[in-house]
């Protein structure tokens, strides 16, 4: 009788206990929340403004006279971490402000329904094209911009190597065997990647949807053609210390317009170039604008729109382009003119964002990468050639001789 | 007289009492600590998972709901099935085959530095992910240092191995990284053969194959096919090898979880997976289980009688000195294999990037009192909480592990009852279950539990604490439990007869008994711990990063002395943290 009193309470305290501990401990650390003891919560990707790197955060503090220790700066890997995290916190929201947002990433953003429109008056420094581009309805405000294009050192690539360098086509990468020479990144899990996968797509068209694009073909040709020659990086750093590495052995990557500014400016090198497609007599190429937003329901709305508008003023936008190496939003901000003579402008050359509108992106963004992912993994079947059938049938056999071999013995 | 004696003895037989109630006072407390700790980081998370698989109305959007089957056969999916499959048994097969010679060579020759050898072998099964990729693409990358010497020699052009974007990539990296489990299990395995009968098949006239098939095999088999299960279990769940070296073109289960639940936020789909891999991890894991109950009865009653030789040339035919020539260019050749990616990283974090670059220049860079922009902290701060990580997750998996142990070779009810209850059977499984569950896995469900609770969001350092405890934790209670059943039940009952009580048996004679199992344990956790990549990759942020994070990111600075550097350091801090727990361990011995 005793015993199973102490067993029924046991199992009681057993289920008490855990619900008790799991619920406990969201309430005792909800107080430790960062968000009480801060008066910001900036979410953003680690490399923004980091090389050679401007402290945004103590030149805010500065400015708005709160102590740097109130900004709690969250640096996530990449602009997907900032959406996926923003997202699941929707209900109770920790972030005021989220940096580093694109025009691609923004359909998601306006999707799951995170981010609030502001309507900033620093927007009236900022060129109409670039808001209009990025997100009319102001739920996103553009703080940089650059078009995406392969970044190349001219030692290793140039007109003596490759003539007519500057008349190719996205075509003429594949015929003139030059895919075997080029580094892309994921489009599934980065924005440079996906900036390149869009170009391709502006340029090639896609008949599913009819979308005709520039030549009216179809992009998964390209991508099959070349599928076996480029080579797949995780991430733009990862592509970056392996072009950087052996430039003789890979020597284009997908990178930015800018890129070959680093360099010019940094180390006084100009030997950095950048290359776009030259389909129909045009310059062509994706441009890619990075935002920052209002969080919805954000905990210090106030001190997030003073930090928004200051983020668009000169003081950090003459930062832009020898930190974050992109094009300031803000007209009136300085550019180093190295860097201007050294990078492509995005004024010089055909945007192919104004034919892919974001109304198709948002549509198709989804199935294009699930498309993309297939066209790239199509020979999951093979082995060097060494078909499936093939190994199936070797487990059998091994299988078959281990049980043979116990039927022996016996 | 008489009536002190009484009190006497009913002081004693209430102090006896109070001993059973205190007895029993522990061991409930020791089963709500450990139930709770499962239910509340295991169970709740898991449970979760499953809501989210099976009830669309969990998403944060309004993405329709995926039916098992359609997630299941989706191309990519599918792909991805296949080819964990696929690349695990091929990562398998290489490794018996590559690793039963070796076993062999190892344990019927003697030579000086042989514990050293066969020690330096585990090495790359504990070292992270990310610095055996470092070493591998150092050393047989595109620009590697065996495909340069390769078109070098050749002068053709054409690289001999092509790391990214194929399978011999990732399932090289798998053999480096699994070879060695294989080697460790079969030198038992050689030892404990009965070579009278090998010798008896022999002098009857069999074929070497024939004595291979009919008395080698039967015997070994057990111990090599659960270290080869163990080794599939591995590569079917890879993701930091996958992810990188596979490009888009590879993916393992793993890493279509990771990208659908990171980056697509389908978490529908991902939880479908995720499941998935569970089920067929249990089965795997309970194969293993049944095959290693075997290997141990059959290992019983035992002695290794094998006394191995050293080599010698002088004095014997010559085909006997060919055959010690090949043994020792054999265990040469997989010593290299095994050892050049470590010793190409640190050769590389010494060598200069550039002229007037002092060899020194990564580590300064490293230690000096700015913080790199790049790593978002200082490598101080780093190595803190790498070693925090390690420690406190070695902790809390060496104390839930002992409670398990504890509940489980309790005696103190069923010192009659030898049955196993349903309960233990019940309690066996639930902690084994966690093994059974990838690492991605087990991130999704603790991030999915606490995403909005204070702990992820603020604290998120106790939940990739707790991740890690979570992981080690199977592997140190079969460690300290495979050195507890080894304990001879009579010494207990003697104690208990004399009075011990149940916490003085455990505290005085048990423990001591099992320090080697707590050893291995510990070494084990502290390992997983250091070296995890993909939950720490899922759940940290730049404020607790750790090593391996750092390595990850420093790849994309523009030398690759930092990350050589900072890999060394890494690589360091493992072989001061194994002498150390080595040296705590093994004292008073």
């Amino acid at each position: 009788m005793k015993r199973s009193i102490s067993t029924v309470l046991f199992l009681v305290f057993c289920i008490i206990f855990p619900i008790t501990y799991v619920r406990q401990g969201s309430a005792l650390m909800g107080p430790n929340n960062a968000a009480t003891d801060s008066q910001l919560t900036i979410y953003t990707y680690e490399s923004l403004l980091d090389d050679p790197g401007f402290d945004y955060i103590g030149a805010f503090a500065n400015y708005s006279g709160i102590s740097k220790d109130a900004i709690n700066l969250v640096l996530m890997d990449d602009a997907n971490s900032i959406v996926s995290q923003a997202t699941l916190e929707k209900d109770s929201p920790v972030a005021d402000v989220l940096i580093g947002l694109d025009n691609v990433l923004v359909h998601t953003a306006k999707e799951k329904d995170i981010l609030q429109p502001y309507n900033s008056p620093a927007l009236s420094n900022i060129s109409n094209d670039l808001i209009s581009n990025l997100d009319p309805d102001k739920y996103l405000l553009p703080y940089d911009y650059g078009i995406i294009s392969l970044f190349y050192d001219s030692h290793w690539f140039n007109d003596t190597v490759v003539p007519n360098l500057d008349n190719l086509t996205l075509q003429d990468l594949a015929d003139l065997d030059l895919d075997k020479k080029l580094i892309i990144e994921d489009p599934t899990l980065s924005s440079t990647g996906l900036g390149f996968l869009l170009w391709t797509i502006a340029v090639f068209g896609d008949p599913t949807i009819n979308f005709d694009g520039i030549l009216g073909q179809d992009w998964r040709s390209w991508w099959d053609t070349t599928k076996d020659d480029l080579r797949i990086a995780p991430s733009w750093g990862a592509a970056f210390s392996e072009w950087w590495d052996a430039p003789q052995n890979r020597s284009l990557m997908v990178s930015y317009g800018t890129s070959p500014a680093y360099s010019a400016v940094l180390y006084d090198d100009p030997s950095q170039s950048a290359w776009i497609s030259h389909e129909n007599n045009s310059s062509n190429a994706w441009l890619q604008i990075e935002g920052l937003g209002l969080v919805k329901n954000a905990p210090h709305e106030s001190l997030a729109k003073d930090f928004i508008d200051w983020f668009l003023s000169t003081e950090l936008q003459d930062h832009i382009a020898t930190n974050n190496w992109m094009y300031p939003a803000n007209i009136h901000a300085a550019i180093d003119p190295v860097f201007a003579s050294s990078s492509i402008n995005p004024d010089d050359v055909n945007i192919l964002n104004n034919l892919l509108t974001p109304t198709i992106i948002a549509q198709n963004l989804d199935q294009w990468q699930t498309d993309w992912e297939t066209v790239i993994a199509g020979n999951w079947n093979s082995i060097s050639g060494f078909p499936v059938g093939w190994l199936i049938f070797g487990m059998i056999g091994v299988v078959s001789i281990i049980f043979l071999n116990r039927k022996y013995r016996n | 007289m008489n009536f002190s004696d009484s009190l006497l003895d009913k002081n004693q037989n209430l102090s006896k009492k109070w001993e059973k109630q205190i007895n029993t006072g522990f061991i409930i407390i020791a089963v709500v600590l450990l139930v709770s700790f499962l239910l509340g980081l295991f169970y709740l998370p898991l449970i979760r998972i499953f809501s989210y698989a099976f009830n669309p109305s969990m998403g944060t959007s309004t993405e329709t709901p995926p039916s098992f089957f359609s997630v299941i056969f989706q191309p990519l999916n599918l792909g991805s099935i296949i080819f964990s499959f696929k690349q695990a048994f091929i990562s398998m097969l290489f490794c018996v085959v590559l690793g039963l010679p070796t076993g062999y060579f190892i344990s019927h020759y003697k030579f000086p530095g042989k514990r050293f050898f066969v020690n330096a072998l585990t090495i790359p099964f504990i070292l992270p992910p990310i610095v055996v990729l470092f070493g591998f693409i150092i050393t047989y990358g595109d620009q590697g240092w065996l495909n340069l010497w390769w078109i070098r020699t050749l002068g053709n052009g054409h690289s001999l191995i092509k790391l990214y974007g194929t399978s011999e990539g990732i399932i090289l990296v798998h053999i480096f990284y699994n070879l060695s489990l294989i080697i460790r299990m079969s030198i038992p395995a050689w030892e404990l053969l009965d070579y009278d009968q090998v010798h008896v098949a022999q002098t009857l006239g069999a074929r070497p194959f024939l004595v291979f098939r009919k008395v080698i095999w039967p015997q070994i088999k057990n111990y090599i096919l659960s270290a080869a299960i163990m080794v599939f279990i591995y590569c079917f769940n890879s993701f930091a090898i996958a992810m990188y070296l596979g490009e888009a073109k590879l993916q393992t289960i793993e890493v279509r979880i990771y990208k659908l639940i990171k980056i697509n936020l389908k978490f529908g789909n991902g939880a479908i997976l995720a499941i998935l891999q569970l089920v067929f991890n249990t089965a795997f894991i309970i194969l293993y289980l049944w095959l290693e109950k075997h290997t141990r009865q059959m290992a019983e009653n035992k002695e290794s009688q094998f006394i191995a030789s050293s080599f010698h040339f002088k004095n014997t035919s010559w085909v006997n000195c060919l055959k010690q020539i090949g043994a020792i260019l054999y265990l040469l050749a997989i010593g290299f294999f095994s050892f050049s990616p470590l010793i190409a990283v640190i050769i590389l974090s010494f060598t200069p990037f550039g002229p007037e670059i002092s060899p020194f220049w990564g580590y300064q860079q490293l230690f000096s009192s700015t913080n790199l922009n790049l790593l978002g902290t200082s490598t101080f701060n780093l190595i803190k909480n790498t070693l925090l990580f390690a420690t406190c997750a070695t902790i809390i998996t060496i104390f839930i592990s002992l409670l398990i142990v504890f509940i489980l070779r309790n005696r103190f009810n069923r010192i009659n009852n030898y049955r196993t209850s349903i309960v233990e059977n019940v309690l066996n499984f639930s902690i084994i279950l966690p093994m059974a569950t990838s690492s991605i896995t087990l991130a999704v469900g603790l991030f999915l539990q606490f995403k909005s609770t204070a702990l992820y969001t603020s604290q998120g350092w106790i939940l990739i604490i707790l991740c890690h405890a979570l992981i080690s934790i199977p592997f140190a209670t079969r460690a300290i439990m495979a050195s507890y059943n080894r304990i001879d039940l009579e010494l207990l009952n003697v104690a208990s007869t004399l009075g011990a009580s149940r916490l003085r048996i455990f505290w005085k004679i048990e423990l001591p008994l099992i320090r080697k199992g707590l050893l291995v344990g510990a070494i084990f956790a502290f390992a997983i711990s250091i070296g995890e990549f993909g939950a720490t990759s899922f759940l940290a942020r730049a404020d607790f990063s750790t090593l391996s994070l750092g390595i990850g990111k420093l790849l994309s600075s523009r030398t690759l002395q930092l990350p050589a550097s900072m890999a060394t350091i890494l690589l360091l801090i493992t072989f001061l943290s194994f002498y150390i727990i080595n040296v705590i361990g093994g004292k008073n011995k």
